[in-house]
């Protein structure tokens, strides 16, 4: 059994390195361990800057230190993963930060976004059949985010209390490319991404949900565009 | 062999040309387990072509809390998933007070910790049902030794019936760091378990302390002490260069893939007798 001094003396170390915070470590070399809280932080913050630039560059270099800080200091991560570790962060600025998500009313969004896209690009591979001849399927390697800020079309810098509405993005992965790849959507589409995650559509399919919400000329115009470009994207497959 | 730390720096270099010519290629699991997409693919097209050594970053056997089964679980899977030839870990700790730290952080060389650290090792092998290379890591400075590191390191293979990962730029970053002699402690340790052994660069921070970066090209100091280790072991063992930074062209890694493995050839070689 581990002896409690021994327990202790590692507890020591691991604060130091998740707080710096120094402290004395019997037997240690004080100087030396310095390098550890050094290697140790800047991984994390390599991590999460990776995985948040665009939330990075919205909070500054600064605040962005001192956030990262405060959450590798008294957040306990709990993925053995490292990649996942942005995904703890995300929740711990939801649930802890109130202040910083009042200061910045797009954050929620923006992390949820962010975090999105690094989750998709990472997901397992979903495979897929062949649809029936005239039948679209949805790439299943898709979410959809609501949103109250345009953080996916417009910089969150430029970003003010007038943008405030709803917005749908989805975000999926192209097989070729293994890229992830952001759509604006519109309600109706979003209607029809919906039905589509659930059955494969047909054109008819497809402009019978689209009806509902514009006139037959416009739906005709619409329905080529998106189908142009879902397909180009490889967000659906025919 | 000789192989390489698989890496997505290069994976498409890799698939697209011959350049890279290792033996086999090694991942950490925590990378690669339940993941898809571009990287993904390009992996298992390597896997195609190369066995797999798998090397682990967060089972963490020094961990006052002991290790997580569920995580060694899913290692499990992944090792049996990929056909893992050899599965090696760290005699560190990157895990305490509940939370992950992702660095390898180092044990007190103390009786209890051999005790602990031992069970933990026992623990993941039975659930894996295979035995754990472990790693002698770099360290930068002791934490409330009562015994030598050689001690350390010998008690707990010994304890846990374990392999032994003889990372030779580890053992030279060590000797620097705490001022002994790489080649006796080299030779003083249990090198029946030596399954595997790791090379690479480091970078010297200030006049007294070396870090383990794997950023640079393996030192003349470090080829010369593998080419003693090698003699000592007499044995093949497979052989890995790591490199996870500044990552230089494809050549020049096989280039100190074949300078490794020029010298463990040579060293393997049988000297002649000398008659009187």
């Amino acid at each position: 059994m581990l002896l409690t001094k021994t327990h202790h003396h590692q507890s020591s170390l691991a604060t130091y390195c998740r707080t710096g915070n120094t402290v004395e470590i019997e037997g240690a070399v004080q100087k030396n361990l310095t390098h550890y809280r050094r290697l140790v932080f800047n991984n994390v913050l390599d991590t999460l800057e990776t995985a948040y630039p665009i939330t990075k560059n919205l909070l500054g270099d600064e605040n962005w230190e001192t956030i990262v800080n405060r959450f590798f200091s008294t957040y306990n991560i709990q993925s053995p993963q490292i990649w996942m570790m942005p995904e703890e962060f995300k929740n711990y600025l939801l649930e802890q930060e109130k202040e910083l998500l009042s200061t910045y009313p797009l954050l929620e969004n923006l992390l949820e976004f962010e975090w999105l896209e690094v989750e998709i690009f990472m997901m397992p591979d979903m495979p897929h059949e062949k649809p029936e001849e005239g039948f679209y399927i949805l790439n299943p390697e898709i979410d959809i985010l609501k949103l109250s800020y345009p953080v996916h079309i417009k910089s969150p810098l430029l970003i003010t209390n007038e943008d405030l509405g709803t917005y749908f993005v989805s975000l999926h992965r192209n097989p070729n490319t293994g890229s992830v790849q952001f759509t604006n959507l519109s309600i109706p589409f979003v209607d029809v991404l919906e039905h589509l995650s659930a059955n494969p559509l047909s054109e008819k399919d497809i402009k019978q949900i689209l009806k509902k919400y514009a006139s037959e000329k416009e739906v005709n115009v619409a329905y080529d565009e998106f189908i142009k470009q879902s397909l180009a994207t490889q967000l659906l497959f025919k | 062999m000789v192989g390489i730390g698989y890496r997505k720096d290069f994976a498409e270099d890799f698939a697209d040309n011959n350049i890279l010519k290792p033996s086999f290629i090694e991942v950490a699991p925590e990378n690669w387990m339940n993941v898809g997409g571009y990287y993904k693919k390009l992996f298992d097209k390597a896997l195609e072509k190369h066995p797999l050594f798998a090397h682990g970053l967060s089972l963490s056997v020094g961990s006052p809390e002991g290790i997580n089964i569920n995580f060694v679980k899913q290692v499990k899977q992944f090792l049996d998933d990929t056909n893992t030839v050899e599965y090696s870990e760290h005699l560190s700790f990157s895990k305490c007070n509940n939370a992950h730290l992702f660095d390898l952080l180092p044990i007190p060389f103390t009786q209890d910790a051999v005790k602990h650290v031992a069970k933990n090792i026992r623990l993941a092998q039975d659930i894996l049902e295979r035995k754990i290379a472990i790693e002698i890591v770099s360290y930068y400075s002791p934490i409330a030794a009562e015994m030598t590191e050689l001690e350390f390191i010998n008690n707990v293979i010994q304890e846990a019936d374990c392999n032994l990962l003889l990372d030779v730029n580890n053992i030279y970053v060590n000797s620097f760091n705490h001022q002994y002699n790489a080649k006796e402690f080299l030779a003083n340790l249990d090198l029946d378990r030596v399954k595997y052994i790791h090379m690479a660069g480091h970078t010297q921070v200030s006049d007294d302390l070396i870090i383990d970066t794997h950023g640079e090209n393996i030192i003349d100091p470090v080829y010369d002490l593998f080419g003693f280790a090698m003699q000592q072991l007499q044995r093949d063992v497979p052989v890995l260069l790591e490199r996870d930074f500044n990552i230089p062209e494809l050549d020049i890694l096989q280039y100190e893939m074949n300078q490794l493995q020029n010298i463990k050839t040579h060293s393997l070689k049988k000297q002649p007798h000398v008659i009187n």
